[in-house]
């Protein structure tokens, strides 16, 4: 994408300053800054309720962090979720993609009504499933019945409420493992797929060969993209179960949120944020690194 | 088709059962939702539960103007158009100078400009709600205006840096020689042209400005409460014995990205496509 021959200037000699400069600002003053602030929070004790002065403990709130089983169990609970979720989402996104590829092909109003789930609002989607978990008069426990199984408490019993949440965030997302993977998919070229088919490859064979050679990139990528989101998802757990019951579905998020607006400490939240960017970033580095070792093929 | 009827019965088959079984776990959820909201209240605790009703409006009177709960989607409307419309003017001149020149330590800052990528906006909450307070903008519109900017800059840049790459340097060129400057150079050709990445850019901001929660949770509680805000509380409070109210409630956030969608969807798959693979 070079659009000049000129050897590259220096950005403050270049016309391009005066366009960057309102983002550069903005992006210093709402993201940079408050990042460095987090960092500064988390070296202190600070409850903003009590109007007192925060102190500095310098590493005092991440050496609590290690010894706080609470903690780690709100992490344990975002892993979980992280790891359940991005993988059926990957598996069941991918399968449906492959199966629906051809069928799907001008097809657009199909492929809308199916992929309307990802665009849907978060807290609307937990409201949706909230309503159809409902113990005692919601639908889902109706057609159970129907079929001959106990009326349950899906969101209300500890052993099932992480799994139901599960089950909306897969009806959620898996549409968007599905679109990035059809979106792949026609992109192979028809040329390459006639040229095997010629050769005398038979259909397993091409798709072994040439159709998941072509769209492993992307999968892996989508699946990135995924686990970062629900590392960190919160509106679902909020409107559902609200992090309960007792603690069993309290992630990371929702604990954050509780120290820093409920206990009002806002110093120990911060660390706990910045433990949880920390983990982030190994996602993140991971998802680079992936990139450009695409960018090298 | 005349293809052999062996293959018509087999795959044919099977395909068509997927995509029935697919259609009904996609739609019915949200078609429950919308039945909720629009079935008369004595048939709201029904068993079994009704899927099909004689639909009535009453309950989104109720909730909307009687229970005033308008103003929430009002307040969202003005906060999400209000902060896609400056990104999209600070993220287009930033894009702008991305695709048009190369200067040193291009990639380095366009690296910083998807920061949001790196950073979820949720590491930045604490001190947010500090800054916000400390210059007592709690409730307000213009706070969570300012902070969405924040969070829509690394899409559009991404999106549009795309879409501006693609016009012709000729007609910049020509634009050039006849005395046009760089800034009317932006506005009257390159913004023209690239009306659909715009429109992507917009449509997608939009939506993700639409649908945030967590900050508007934690910096409105009344005068600037978004919508997904009033479901959420409405959900904890009284939501679970007002199933219509809720299912009301439910069906207007969803609203806008379901317009999107029908008339936009080419903008969204596309916005979302792009920023998904190419961030």
């Amino acid at each position: 994408m070079v659009r000049t021959l000129e050897r590259p200037h220096r950005l403050l000699a270049s016309p391009a300053l005066l366009f960057l400069l309102p983002m550069l600002v903005y992006i210093l003053v709402w993201r940079i800054f408050p990042l460095l602030y987090t960092v500064v929070l988390s070296t202190q004790s600070w409850n903003i309720m009590y109007r007192r002065e925060p102190v500095f403990v310098g590493l005092q709130n991440y050496a609590e962090l290690v010894r706080d089983t609470r903690f780690h169990h709100a992490l344990y609970v975002s892993f979980f979720f992280m790891f359940v979720a991005t993988g059926l989402e990957v598996i069941i996104g991918t399968v449906l993609a492959v199966v629906m590829d051809e069928v799907l092909r001008g097809k657009g109003v199909l492929r809308g009504l199916i992929l309307m789930p990802m665009f849907l609002n978060p807290v609307a989607v937990g409201t949706i499933w909230k309503i159809l978990y409902e113990p005692s008069l919601g639908p889902l426990n109706y057609f159970a019945q129907l079929l001959g199984m106990q009326k349950a408490n899906w969101l209300g019993s500890s052993s099932t409420a992480i799994w139901a949440i599960l089950v909306a965030d897969i009806w959620q997302w898996s549409p968007f493992i599905f679109l990035l993977v059809l979106s792949a998919l026609q992109g192979i070229p028809v040329t390459l797929v006639e040229a095997a088919r010629i050769d005398g490859a038979g259909k397993l064979t091409i798709f072994r060969k040439i159709t998941l050679p072509m769209i492993m990139g992307t999968v892996f990528v989508a699946a990135l993209l995924r686990a970062m989101d629900a590392f960190r998802v919160f509106p679902k757990i909020y409107i559902m179960t609200g992090g309960g019951p007792g603690r069993a579905t309290e992630s990371a998020s929702i604990l954050v949120m509780t120290t820093a607006f409920r206990y009002f400490e806002v110093g120990y939240g911060a660390s706990m944020t910045i433990v949880m960017l920390i983990l982030l970033m190994i996602v993140y580095g991971a998802y680079l690194n992936q990139r450009l070792l695409r960018g090298k093929q | 088709m005349l293809t052999g009827s062996k293959v018509f019965n087999y795959k044919t088959i099977i395909v068509l059962m997927i995509t029935v079984v697919l259609l009904i776990w996609t739609l019915f959820p949200v078609y429950y939702l919308f039945i909720t909201s629009v079935k008369p209240a004595r048939e709201l605790f029904a068993t079994p539960p009704r899927l099909i009703t004689k639909p009535t409006l009453s309950t989104y009177h109720n909730i909307l103007i009687e229970q005033r709960f308008y103003r929430f989607f009002v307040n969202s409307i003005i906060i999400a158009l209000s902060a896609t419309v400056l990104a999209l003017i600070i993220g287009a001149l930033a894009a702008y100078a991305f695709a048009q020149w190369k200067f040193r330590g291009r990639e380095g800052l366009f690296f910083l400009s998807l920061i949001g990528r790196m950073f979820p906006p949720f590491t930045t909450l604490i001190p947010i709600y500090l800054m916000v307070k400390q210059v007592r903008l709690m409730d307000t519109h213009i706070a969570l205006i300012l902070i969405y900017i924040a969070f829509l800059l690394p899409l559009i840049v991404l999106i549009l840096r795309e879409f501006f790459a693609n016009v012709p340097t000729e007609i910049c060129e020509c634009a050039r020689i006849d005395g046009c400057s760089n800034f009317q150079i932006f506005t009257r050709m390159v913004v023209p042209l690239s009306v659909n990445g715009i429109l992507a850019a917009g449509v997608l901001a939009f939506v993700n400005a639409w649908d945030e929660f967590l900050f508007a949770l934690i910096l409105t509680s009344f005068r600037a409460k978004t919508a997904p805000v009033a479901l959420g509380t409405f959900v904890e409070g009284e939501g679970m014995v007002q199933w219509g109210q809720l299912g009301v409630l439910g069906i207007c956030t969803i609203l806008p990205t379901l317009l999107f969608m029908v008339f936009l969807q080419k903008f969204l798959v596309r916005g979302m496509t792009l920023g998904a693979l190419k961030g």
